[in-house]
């Protein structure tokens, strides 16, 4: 490796940049050791993700230089930085899923012959998977690889082009907890290799897991570099947010509450491709209590969601509301008050009090081009005062969004200013102030703290958990156990559309969940 | 080197896009020069003889007027779908079925009738005959998603040959039964003419006012207005506030249908007189144009439609001092070219590559 000793695996120094005239880094040193995983934590939007893509070449610096094994470096191209050893893998992974694992390794490697020997290519991308520990069959599609195998790639990808610098960007947000295991292994065979490896993370468990020395930024600015084991997780978290994060609002248990409000029996969806997406799903949700759903994206939450929300037709099975203290039904209800929703249209279940907090915020969960009052009003316009015989009352909506605005102190975005130039968490609490407005039974929340800042974090965590005392019950849809953990007062596991297990918080543990969440036994591996 | 590259706007210049239609103008008429001084015009002269011969004198004005009306109206019904992105580009032929069920309406009803009931008649036949022709693309692009480009397209081959038909074809009512060699729409009764306001300009261009403005109203102040931005915005936000798109597809068709449909109305009720197939042609493409030079506006279709009635009505008077009257299209042409331009770096614009996409962007937002 490059490890002639002394000199640094990358060094840049005062590196500033900014996006149209809003300044993403400001004069920033930072510094990798061959030999080392480093990691670069900030909350999103501290400029993590824009100095990993100025060091891979995605972008240039407006000033500042940078420094490759003692080397000044230009970079005008991921391409130009591969060149000088230095490979990033994104979030998004660039693979192609027709084409096989050696097919997409050596995709774009300016080293191939114009005829291709498939044979040797094999051989090479086996032999380099080898020497990485990393466990693949060079023929098989990637397409039908799992996330955590895709990744592997993207990384053997970079070896086989012979990086010896490698940015991960928040490698672990789509694994399982044994994925991730797996990913700090290989991590420790690159270090061991004399590589650098840079780990951009806001998640401070992990680094401690995996890494030697971290480096803090904040607002486009580097505020501190310091080894793992010289700083506790209070300080680290300081650091990165600036202030003191108050832990989530601590909760009462739920009231008893012998009849649940929302009663879901043997749900059958099927996805676009007609294939199974939900299999006999069964739950309750009681009064004043979280059900957490965990799984890894694309095991039949998103059916599940819309399935509930009225978007996507029920195959079978059924969905019984109750409203609590709601016994004004008698017409449509049994005996004991519970209505049968099932195959509700979304307008019928709006009016029914079942709501949404939709996974795509800023797709499906606002109008990104209306503005704040257009989208407080979009669960309720058709009601009085908002509109009267069809004609919309423009006074009406602007006090409703004044009055949200304060609730949920949803900040920036004013009149006629498109929702999108507001920030992740301030969408949220714009979709969080429409949905809870309407006092409902339930609300199913997918992902409601997806890819917000820690600020944000707490601040719709303490929103939902606020609205359990009002007896709404919530279902909780994520793939982040931490904060299933924390919020859930029980918890199913998805996997394949399929309930795997079943918790109370007394059996809350990362490993067994994970495992059932990749489909493996509760045994844990 | 540095190299160009194009770059999304975080959100659509303000100023610029309210500078654009003017922008465009000028610069079609920049571009306009370049084949007016191929001929051996004076391009000043060519522009200065247009402005007087366009707004001049009151016949010019009304003349203007009167051939803005029925682009107004396709413009409109542009507006109307494509603001939503639905394509309805077969305002040509609703144009041209309104134009048959309002003379249709005021053949039968004949020169008894009473002149308010005959207008009202004629007016909300053209209407509701492009209406329902519309609605015949509505129904399978709602239901089935079938593409209602390819669908309105083909809606309009068949409305110029139904129209041709008629009188063209056929000894049907719409044809004047004494015109022989060279046949010609049958004249309605007086009763059902639209009375005219001030030399060609009727009573129809009131009607379209009032109509534009209908259309503006509905879009920004009633719950369907509202139901429509929200649709137009994102389908998936729209289907979880339990919004029927079906329904917002239909009625959008249906009215723009209704719109263009009026523009055959106004036609056939004022200055043709008759269902005149030569005249009812290419009035609904011209309305695209009129759509998108208004900004996509249900207001902006007013001047956007005096414009180019200008530029086309001023024809004949560019002939008598050497310039060809098709010289007039080919400006209209150029006006869409710079607008099209100008709508692309409302959206992007150029920057040196290695500077920012919209990935960071995204990062660095506030």
């Amino acid at each position: 490796m490059g490890g002639s000793s002394g000199r640094l695996a990358v060094e840049m120094t005062g590196v500033s940049k900014s996006f149209f005239g809003q300044s993403a880094l400001t004069d920033v040193d930072f510094e990798v050791r061959w030999g080392e995983v480093h990691a670069l934590l900030g909350e999103n939007g501290a400029g993590k993700s824009a100095l990993c893509s100025i060091l891979a070449g995605l972008y240039r610096a407006d000033q500042g230089s940078i420094r490759i094994d003692g080397d000044l470096v230009d970079f005008r191209s991921p391409h130009d930085a591969l060149n000088a050893h230095v490979g990033m893998v994104y979030q998004e992974f660039r693979l192609v899923n027709e084409f096989t694992v050696a097919e997409n390794v050596v995709l774009g490697d300016p080293r191939l012959s114009r005829r291709l020997k498939w044979s040797e290519l094999e051989e090479s991308v086996a032999e380099a998977a080898a020497a990485y520990d990393i466990d693949t069959d060079p023929r098989r599609l990637v397409g039908d690889l799992s996330v955590g195998e895709r990744q592997r790639i993207e990384i053997l990808k970079l070896l086989h082009r012979d990086a010896r610098v490698l940015v991960l960007d928040e490698p672990t947000s789509v694994l399982t907890p044994s994925e991730v295991r797996e990913l700090f292994r290989s991590m420790d065979a690159l270090r061991r290799s004399g590589r650098a490896v840079i780990l951009i993370s806001h998640k401070i468990n992990e680094l401690r897991a995996s890494s030697d020395r971290v480096t803090i930024m904040r607002q486009g600015r580097r505020v501190a570099v310091e080894k793992l084991e010289d700083i506790t997780n209070d300080d680290l978290t300081r650091l990165m947010v600036g202030r003191k994060i108050a832990a989530p609002r601590t909760r009462q248990a739920p009231p008893a509450l012998d009849r649940p409000v929302l009663e879901v029996r043997g749900l059958n969806v099927t996805n676009q491709d007609g294939r199974v997406a939900v299999d006999s799903f069964d739950a309750e949700v009681h009064q004043g209590e979280i059900l957490g759903i965990a799984g890894i994206a694309g095991n039949g939450q998103r059916e599940l969601v819309e399935a509930l929300a009225g978007l996507k037709p029920v195959q079978s099975g059924t969905v019984r509301l109750q409203r609590p203290g709601g016994a004004s039904e008698e017409d449509s209800g049994d005996a004991a008050g519970a209505i049968d929703v099932t195959g509700m249209s979304p307008r019928g279940l709006i009016e029914i009090g079942i709501a949404h907090i939709p996974e795509d915020r800023r797709a499906v969960g606002v109008a990104s081009g209306l503005d704040v009052g257009a989208n407080l009003c979009m669960k309720s316009y058709w009601k009085e005062p908002l509109s009267r015989r069809g004609v919309m009352s423009r006074s009406a909506v602007r006090t409703l969004e004044e009055g949200l605005r304060g609730d949920f102190d949803i900040r920036g975005g004013n009149r006629n200013l498109p929702v999108s130039i507001l920030s992740g968490g301030n969408i949220q609490k714009v979709i969080l102030a429409r949905e809870l407005s309407q006092s409902p039974a339930v609300v199913i929340a997918a992902y409601p703290t997806r890819g917000l800042d820690l600020g944000a974090v707490a601040n719709v965590r303490d929103i939902l958990i606020g609205q359990l005392e009002t007896g709404t019950a919530v279902v909780l849809v994520s793939e982040d156990l931490e904060e299933l953990f924390i919020m859930s007062d029980r918890l199913i596991v998805l996997h394949a559309g399929r309930i795997m297990g079943e918790f109370e918080p007394a059996d809350y543990d990362r490993e067994t969940v994970g495992a059932l969440m990749s489909g493996g036994v509760a045994a844990g591996d | 080197m540095r190299r160009l590259v194009l770059e999304q706007r975080a959100t659509p210049s303000r100023t610029f896009s309210l500078a654009l239609p003017v922008l465009s103008a000028v610069g079609a008429l920049i571009l306009g020069s370049i084949p007016l001084v191929l001929i051996g015009a004076d391009p000043i002269e060519v522009y200065r003889l247009m402005l007087t011969s366009a707004f001049g004198s009151t016949r010019g004005i009304t003349d203007t007027l009167t051939d803005a009306m029925p682009i107004m109206l396709t413009g409109l019904a542009a507006v109307v779908t494509f603001r939503m992105n639905v394509w309805n580009i077969g305002a040509e032929g609703q144009l041209q079925i309104g134009a048959v069920t309002s003379a249709g309406v005021a053949l039968w009803l004949g020169d008894g009738a009473n002149t308010a009931f005959a207008l009202v008649a004629m007016i909300l036949a053209g209407m509701l005959g492009g209406s329902l022709y519309a609605g015949l693309v509505a129904l399978p692009t709602a239901t089935w998603k079938v593409d209602e480009v390819v669908l309105t397209l083909m809606m309009n081959f068949l409305s110029l040959a139904f129209i041709n038909y008629l009188v063209f074809g056929s000894h049907s009512p719409w044809r004047d039964a004494f015109s022989i060699s060279f046949p010609r729409g049958q004249l309605i009764p007086d009763s059902s003419r639209l009375p005219d306001l001030s030399g060609r300009l009727n009573l129809g261009f009131v009607i379209t006012l009032v109509v534009v403005f209908l259309v503006a109203w509905l879009l920004k102040y009633t719950v369907w207005g509202y139901e429509y931005s929200v649709v137009a915005d994102s389908r998936g936000a729209a289907s979880f506030a339990g919004i029927n798109q079906w329904r917002m597809i239909v009625t959008s068709f249906l009215i723009s249908g209704g719109c263009a449909g009026l523009g055959g109305a106004v036609l056939v009720g004022g200055t043709l007189g008759a269902m005149e197939p030569r005249a009812l042609t290419g009035l609904g493409f011209t309305g695209i144009l009129v759509a998108a030079l208004g900004r996509m506006s249900p207001t902006g279709v007013i001047p956007a439609a005096i414009v180019l009635s200008a530029i086309v009505s001023s024809g004949p008077d560019l002939q008598q001092i050497g310039v060809p009257a098709p010289l007039t299209v080919v400006l209209q042409g150029l006006i869409l070219v710079v607008i099209a331009g100008g709508e692309f770096h409302l959206r992007y614009r150029l920057v040196r590559a290695g500077s920012p996409a919209r990935q960071a962007h995204r990062e660095s937002a506030p």
